[in-house]
């Protein structure tokens, strides 16, 4: 695994609704941002990680991911060299070096707020079936021909990607060098690399169009839905959950001395 | 009236000065087979997208005549109220496809017309239960079969029980495995549901037995209902255009391999699609590389043209260890051809498509022009030089390919699939310029399909399953071999014993 794309699989987070999932991580962002304690948010960042880990022991090897974690924990540090307000807590008389409380309270609160947003957002990516987000998007009352532009966008962008790389192949067999000639080729190899792609593209959305509009596309302003993925008692328990640490999270940081 | 009638019906595409139909008149009643046939862009898929009303939904479009399936007028109507009448399957599945999973592909139409939920799941397994599919129900689409994607595509259609259904080369992506699964599904529709279908097809000997009513079109006309001649008389006509048997001209092929491979393996993500591959290509060799889809014939093309690199294993050619040279090192030397032609015309003229290989390895002459408009003559396509290739029609775009490829004469020509869309004649044609090709002492290997054409023109035929070659001989004990091995489906008519007309 390389791209950062849904898993199937059967963990917790998989069963739980698309949409109840979204709901929450767009809730939890907005948290992070209001929460202004970085130790608070540190511990959603931590929870995340761990889901995470245990859910795709893999994750290290995602395209990516590496850069993430270490560019939050670069945000910490970067912070704590060059915040240099507040009480002085170590101090080994070379100016960068100085260590403030202000340095460490902001490197945690913007690295872990970093981090917390794309640790979460990495565990509904890969524990979502986009396609099913789409259609429960739908059944919430998203018009069903934006719910398609989705759909049909997902399932076309893996085939374009092979045909790119076709093209590529079949570039490199007819004698095109990219890696020789001057910077003036440039737009020409643009162009002919983007006509045949885009030729093809344009020729599957029309026989896509056939293909939907054959069976109805678009005939009702609204269709129905065959029974697909519904919320559960699980939805509401982890809700229940994730509203309960929410609410402590906020009274820790409004009200609590931490 | 007839259950299907056309009526004087002419057809011109916008901004196309000569008419894709012209003057057609057709009855068909409700249950028969029809067959269309005729060669490739004689207007076989125009008549089919106009039984279905797809070509009347611009305002702009120029027709005559009347179209009525079951009392409907389908030059009439908007397309939801058409494909309440007719339901067109294309030819590739891929290209009809707009959902993700089996179930929701086949449940699309259905939650478009407003069935309830509950009336859905059932359709569902019944539309799957008619062609044999049910075991696909939970499947991803992107992980099934050539044949097992031509069944759902089938199956997303039967669930709109439609009046008429329409095959547009239902099998001509798919292996001779899958064909036959195809044209039992086929069988399974005409004798038992007694749906009125249409179907444009090359292969006729597999469906002679339902005797379809078959018309053969040439150049946008009928060339005359054939319902009252038996089919055989068709067949016959189709097989004339064979060439004797010429395998007897045995080549001389001489000398040291031109590339040989030894136990080489690919494997992406612990899959292994090439494993102890040990092969030798000599010059003036004309090879077939058969075998099942998905049984590596593709990667093999690839790694040998150094596009995919090899996990393991050795391989030499041209006097030189290959493993470490790059693909444009090799260009010279070989030549390759693409399964789409889409995805390899990459300028906005035939001639410098024609010449384009030439141009970027620095090997343009007058000598070399001259050589390439003898091949646009030969191949009908010097007339318009200066037409957007794009333009051209699938069989001339692959012709326009095949030139392209073959100027800076590569010693090793890799072909992919190049018969896929093509009727038997062009097919011919195409054996025989490849097989002249391989006389000039070059070498040609081409993935294919077609067992009938391989034993008349090949010298040597390589079958691959299972990511190995299985078989590798000389054509006739190669076949052979593939028919003991139990792939008979791989073989030629004389090996299973079916009718030669």
């Amino acid at each position: 695994m390389r791209k950062l794309t849904f898993q199937s699989g059967s963990s917790m987070f998989h069963q739980l609704y698309p949409l109840s999932k979204l709901i929450w991580l767009l809730l939890l962002s907005a948290l992070v941002l209001i929460i202004s304690k970085g130790l608070l948010i540190l511990v959603l960042a931590f929870l995340a990680l761990v889901a995470l880990v245990v859910l795709c022991p893999q994750i290290w090897k995602v395209r990516g991911f590496r850069l993430v974690f270490f560019t939050g924990i670069f945000l910490f540090f970067v912070y704590v060299l060059f915040d240099k307000t507040g009480t002085v807590l170590w101090d080994p008389g070379i100016a960068l070096f100085r260590i403030t409380q202000n340095g460490i309270d902001s490197g945690l609160l913007y690295g872990s707020r970093f981090l917390a947003v794309v640790l979460m957002s990495y565990l509904f990516i890969l524990t979502t079936n986009p396609s099913d987000l789409a259609y429960s998007l739908m059944r919430a009352g998203l018009p069903y021909r934006y719910g398609f532009m989705l759909i049909t966008a997902l399932r076309l962008a893996p085939i374009l990607e092979d045909e790119g790389q076709t093209i590529y192949q079949a570039q490199l067999v007819r004698g095109v060098r990219y890696d020789q000639g001057s910077l003036k080729r440039i737009p020409l190899l643009v162009q002919q690399f983007m006509t045949p792609l885009l030729i093809s593209a344009l020729r599957r959305a029309d026989k896509l169009v056939f293909s939907m509009e054959g069976r109805g596309f678009g005939q009702y302003p609204t269709r129905t839905f065959r029974n697909r993925v519904t919320p559960t008692y699980r939805d509401l328990l982890i809700s229940i959950l994730l509203g309960a640490l929410s609410t402590t999270l906020l009274i820790l940081n409004f009200r609590g001395r931490l | 009236m007839a259950f299907i009638e056309i009526r004087d019906f002419s057809y011109t595409y916008p901004g196309r000065p000569k008419p894709a139909l012209e003057g057609i008149n057709l009855q068909v009643d409700q249950g028969r087979l029809l067959v269309i046939t005729g060669k490739s862009g004689c207007g076989k898929s125009t008549l089919a997208k106009a039984l279905a009303g797809f070509l009347f939904q611009d305002e702009k479009v120029k027709f005559n005549g009347e179209i009525w399936v079951n009392a409907t007028d389908m030059t009439q109507v908007p397309l939801f109220a058409a494909s309440e009448r007719v339901a067109y399957v294309q030819q590739n599945p891929e290209d009809q496809f707009c959902t993700l999973t089996v179930k929701d592909e086949i449940a699309f139409g259905l939650e478009n017309r407003k069935i309830q939920p509950a009336i859905i799941e059932d359709a569902i397994r019944s539309a799957l239960s008619v062609v044999h599919g049910e075991d696909l129900l939970d499947r991803e689409l992107a992980t099934l079969s050539g044949g097992e994607k031509q069944k759902v595509a089938i199956a997303s259609m039967l669930a709109l029980s439609p009046d008429v259904l329409i095959l547009d080369e239902p099998t001509s992506n798919l292996d001779p495995n899958a064909t036959h699964q195809i044209f039992e599904t086929l069988h399974l529709l005409a004798e038992q549901r007694g749906l009125t279908i249409i179907i444009i097809e090359h292969k006729l000997q597999q469906i002679a037995d339902l005797n379809p009513q078959v018309i053969v079109m040439a150049q946008g006309k009928l060339e005359g209902d054939e319902s009252n001649q038996p089919l055989i008389g068709i067949l016959k006509t189709e097989m004339s255009t064979q060439p004797e048997e010429n395998s007897e001209s045995q080549i001389e092929t001489a000398g040291a391999p031109l590339l040989s491979l030894s136990d080489i393996e690919f494997k992406i993500h612990a899959k292994t699609i090439l494993n102890e591959i040990n092969l030798d290509l000599c010059p003036g060799e004309f090879i077939a590389l058969m075998g099942p889809n998905g049984s590596g014939k593709t990667s093999l093309l690839l790694a040998i043209m150094g596009l995919i690199e090899p996990t393991g294993g050795t391989k030499f050619g041209f006097g030189f260890d290959l493993s470490r040279v790059k693909t444009s090192g090799l260009v010279r030397k070989m030549g390759f051809i693409f399964q789409n032609p889409d995805h390899q015309i990459f300028t906005a003229s035939i001639r410098e498509e024609a010449l384009f290989t030439l141009q970027n390895l620095g090997l343009l002459s007058r000598n070399k022009e001259a050589e390439a408009m003898a091949w646009l003559t030969r191949l009908g396509l010097a007339d318009e030089l200066d037409r957007h290739p794009q333009s051209l029609s699938y069989g001339e775009k692959r012709r326009l390919n095949l030139i392209s490829a073959v100027l800076h004469e590569p010693k090793l020509l890799l072909i992919d699939e190049m018969l896929i869309g093509q009727d038997l004649e062009n097919a011919n044609i195409w054996m025989q310029l490849l097989k002249e090709y391989c006389q000039q002492g070059n070498t040609v290997l081409l993935v294919n399909h077609h067992p009938d054409l391989a034993s008349r023109f090949c010298d040597r035929v390589i079958f691959m399953d299972n990511a190995k070659i299985q078989v590798d001989a000389p054509t006739g004990a190669a076949f052979a071999e593939i028919a003991a091995l139990g792939y008979s489906a791989f073989t030629p008519r004389i090996f299973t014993g079916g009718p030669i007309a």
